[in-house]
C-alpha cells in the first residue's frame, strides 16, 4: 500500500515542494506521533500496517532532507514518555505473585493469568486485582481492566505502584482527543505559524519525546 | 442503533455539515429504494459513520450530489447525495442489523417483529444479493446470540459481551473489503462496537440496577450507586478504547478527502467523548464509596 509504488516524499508528508524546513519537519512529527509504534503495541493487529506507515514517512522525511542537502541529526537522547507500569519497583511477598510478576514482565499472559485464576476469590488481595488489571490490559480487555485497577486501588489506597498505574491511563484517556482542534488545524487553510503559544510547547515537547524514543529504539510496549 | 455516533455540529465546518447531513439523506434513499419506505422510520446517525467509511473505498466519480425533497421535510428541498454503492451497502448492513437486535431485543411483540421481518424481505429478494448479506446475517445472528447467551448466565465482566457486539460491527464494517482495506475496516468496527455497547451500559446503569435487568456494569459495582471515582474509572476505560479506534481510524485512506476525514475525526474525537459526558455529572454515592471487594 505504501511505497512499492515510489511516493512524492513531499506527498507522503502532505506538504507542498515549496514548504520551508520548518513545516517539513512539523508535518513529519505531527505524522510520526501519529503512527508511533506506541500507539500500536505489539498486540496490536494493525501494527505492521502503522509501521509501514511509519517506515515510508521516515524515508520520505529523508529523501527529502537528502534532497535538500542538509544533513540534520536533531533526535538522539533517550527520554521514554510511557513508562513501564510492570516496573520492577513493586514489591511482593508472596512467591506466587513474584511468579506471577515474572510471567507479565515476560509477557507471558496465558500463564499469569492461569495462575491468577487459581487463587481461590478469598484470598485475592489488592495485588491480585492489580495483577488481574494487568494482564487485562494486555488483551485491551478496558473495561475489566480498569474495574480490576480500581478494586486494587480502593483495597489499598496507599499503594503507590497501583496509583502510578491508574494515573498512567487516567492520564492516557484524559488527553484523548487533545490534538484534534476542529476543522481550523486539519488543513493547511488557516494554518499559521504559531510558536509561543504554550500549548504548543508542550505539544512540541510531546512530539519530540515521541521521537527521541522512536529513534533511540528503546522501546517499552506497554502490556 | 443507539445514537452514539454522531459530530459534534458546532465544530464542524459549513460544507462538512453539509456534506454529513447529505450522506444522512443519501443512506436514506438507499433504505428507500431497498428495504421500503417502512425502514427510514430505523434510520439514524449512526448508519453514517459507516457510510462515510465505506466510501472511503470507492472511486470519487461515483460520488455524487443533488437536491431532493424527502417526507419528513417536504417543503424545503436539499442537498442530497445519490444513492452508491456505500450507501447502498449501510442500508442493507443495518436493515440486518436492526432486524437481528430487534428480533432479539424484543421476542414476543409480534407486531413489531412482523414489522421488522417485512422490512428485511425485500433485501433478500433484492436479486444478485443473497449471497454476500446471508453470510453478515449469519455472524450477526451468532454475535448477539452469544451475547444473549451471556446475559442470560449473568456474566461477569463488560468486555466480553462488548468484544461481541464489536466482532459484529467489525464484520458489518468490513464485509466485502479484502487484506489491510478489510483489517482496518475491521478495527474500527470493532473498537467502536466495544464503545457503543459498553457505553450504553454505563449510561443505562440507574436503570438497569432499579429494574434488575441485566447490565454487565451493575454486576461488575455490586448492584451499588455509582461513586463519581466508578464512573470515572468507567470512562476512562472508554476513552481508552476510543485510543484504540483512533490507531485504526488513523489508518483509514482518507488521501484527498478531507472532508470526509474531518467528519470522521470530529466524530471519534468529540462525538464519543461528548456522548459520554453523562459520567462526569457529581451526584449522589459518597455514602457507598468504600469497601468494594
Amino acid at each position: 500500500m505504501s511505497n512499492s509504488t515510489r511516493q512524492d516524499p513531499y506527498e507522503v508528508l502532505g506538504v507542498s515542494r515549496n514548504a520551508s524546513d520548518e513545516e517539513i519537519k512539523s508535518a513529519y512529527r505531527a505524522l510520526a506521533k501519529k503512527y508511533h509504534p506506541d500507539n500500536y503495541g505489539e498486540d496490536n493487529p494493525l501494527q505492521d500496517l502503522a509501521s509501514e506507515k511509519m517506515q515510508s514517512i521516515n524515508q520520505a522525511y529523508d529523501e527529502i532532507q537528502r534532497m535538500r542537502a542538509e544533513g540534520r541529526e536533531g533526535y538522539s537522547g533517550n527520554n521514554t514518555y510511557y513508562q513501564s507500569y510492570t516496573g520492577s519497583s513493586g514489591g511482593s511477598q508472596e512467591p506466587l505473585y513474584t511468579e506471577i510478576r515474572q510471567d507479565i514482565n515476560k509477557h507471558r499472559f496465558a500463564d499469569a493469568e492461569r495462575k491468577l485464576l487459581g487463587i481461590l476469590p478469598v484470598d485475592r488481595v489488592a495485588e491480585w486485582h492489580y495483577l488481574m488489571s494487568l494482564v487485562l490490559m494486555s488483551r485491551k480487555n478496558v473495561g475489566d481492566a480498569m474495574r480490576e485497577l480500581e478494586i486494587a486501588c480502593t483495597m489499598e489506597p496507599g499503594n503507590t505502584e497501583y496509583q502510578r498505574a491508574k494515573e498512567m491511563f487516567n492520564t492516557n484517556a484524559g488527553t484523548y482527543g487533545s490534538t484534534y482542534y476542529g476543522p481550523s488545524t486539519t488543513y493547511s487553510r488557516r494554518r499559521q505559524p504559531t510558536t509561543d503559544e504554550a500549548c504548543d510547547c508542550c505539544a512540541n515537547l510531546i512530539c519530540l519525546d515521541c521521537l527521541c524514543e522512536c529513534l533511540g529504539g528503546d522501546l517499552i510496549a506497554c502490556c | 442503533m443507539f445514537g452514539y455516533v454522531k459530530p459534534v455540529q458546532a465544530e464542524l465546518l459549513v460544507k462538512e455539515y453539509e456534506f454529513y447531513k447529505a450522506t444522512y439523506c443519501g443512506v436514506c434513499r438507499s433504505m428507500k429504494r431497498i428495504t421500503g419506505a417502512l425502514s427510514n422510520l430505523l434510520h439514524s446517525y449512526d448508519s453514517v459513520f459507516l457510510a462515510l467509511i465505506r466510501m472511503l473505498y470507492i472511486p470519487d466519480s461515483e460520488i455524487s450530489a443533488g437536491r431532493g425533497r424527502c417526507v419528513a421535510h417536504p417543503m424545503k428541498p436539499k442537498a442530497m447525495l445519490n444513492t452508491n454503492s456505500a450507501t447502498d451497502y449501510t442500508a442493507r448492513a443495518f436493515a440486518i442489523l436492526t432486524y437481528h437486535k430487534l428480533k432479539d431485543d424484543i421476542k414476543d411483540e409480534r407486531m413489531l417483529r412482523r414489522m421488522a421481518t417485512g422490512m428485511l424481505r425485500p433485501i433478500y429478494s433484492s436479486a444478485g444479493k443473497r449471497a454476500d448479506l446471508s453470510r453478515l446475517s449469519e455472524i450477526a445472528e451468532e454475535k448477539l446470540g452469544a451475547i444473549t447467551a451471556l446475559e442470560e448466565s449473568k456474566h461477569i465482566g463488560v468486555d466480553e459481551p462488548a468484544g461481541l457486539f464489536g466482532e459484529l460491527l467489525g464484520a458489518v464494517f468490513s464485509f466485502g473489503l479484502e487484506g489491510a482495506d478489510a483489517r482496518i475496516t475491521y478495527q474500527c468496527g470493532y473498537h467502536l462496537g466495544k464503545f457503543i455497547y459498553a457505553a450504553d451500559a454505563a449510561e443505562d446503569y440507574e436503570k438497569d440496577r432499579v429494574s434488575g435487568s441485566y447490565n454487565p456494569y451493575v454486576l461488575m459495582y455490586d448492584g451499588r450507586l455509582l461513586s463519581d471515582e466508578n464512573k470515572s474509572t468507567i470512562k476512562c476505560a472508554l476513552l481508552l478504547e476510543c485510543r484504540e479506534l483512533e490507531s485504526a481510524v488513523n489508518l483509514l485512506p482518507f488521501g484527498k478527502r478531507a472532508t470526509i476525514e474531518n467528519i470522521i475525526k470530529n466524530i471519534i474525537y468529540l462525538g464519543l467523548p461528548k456522548r459520554i459526558e453523562f459520567l462526569d455529572k457529581k451526584e449522589g454515592g459518597t455514602e457507598e464509596r468504600q469497601n468494594n471487594e
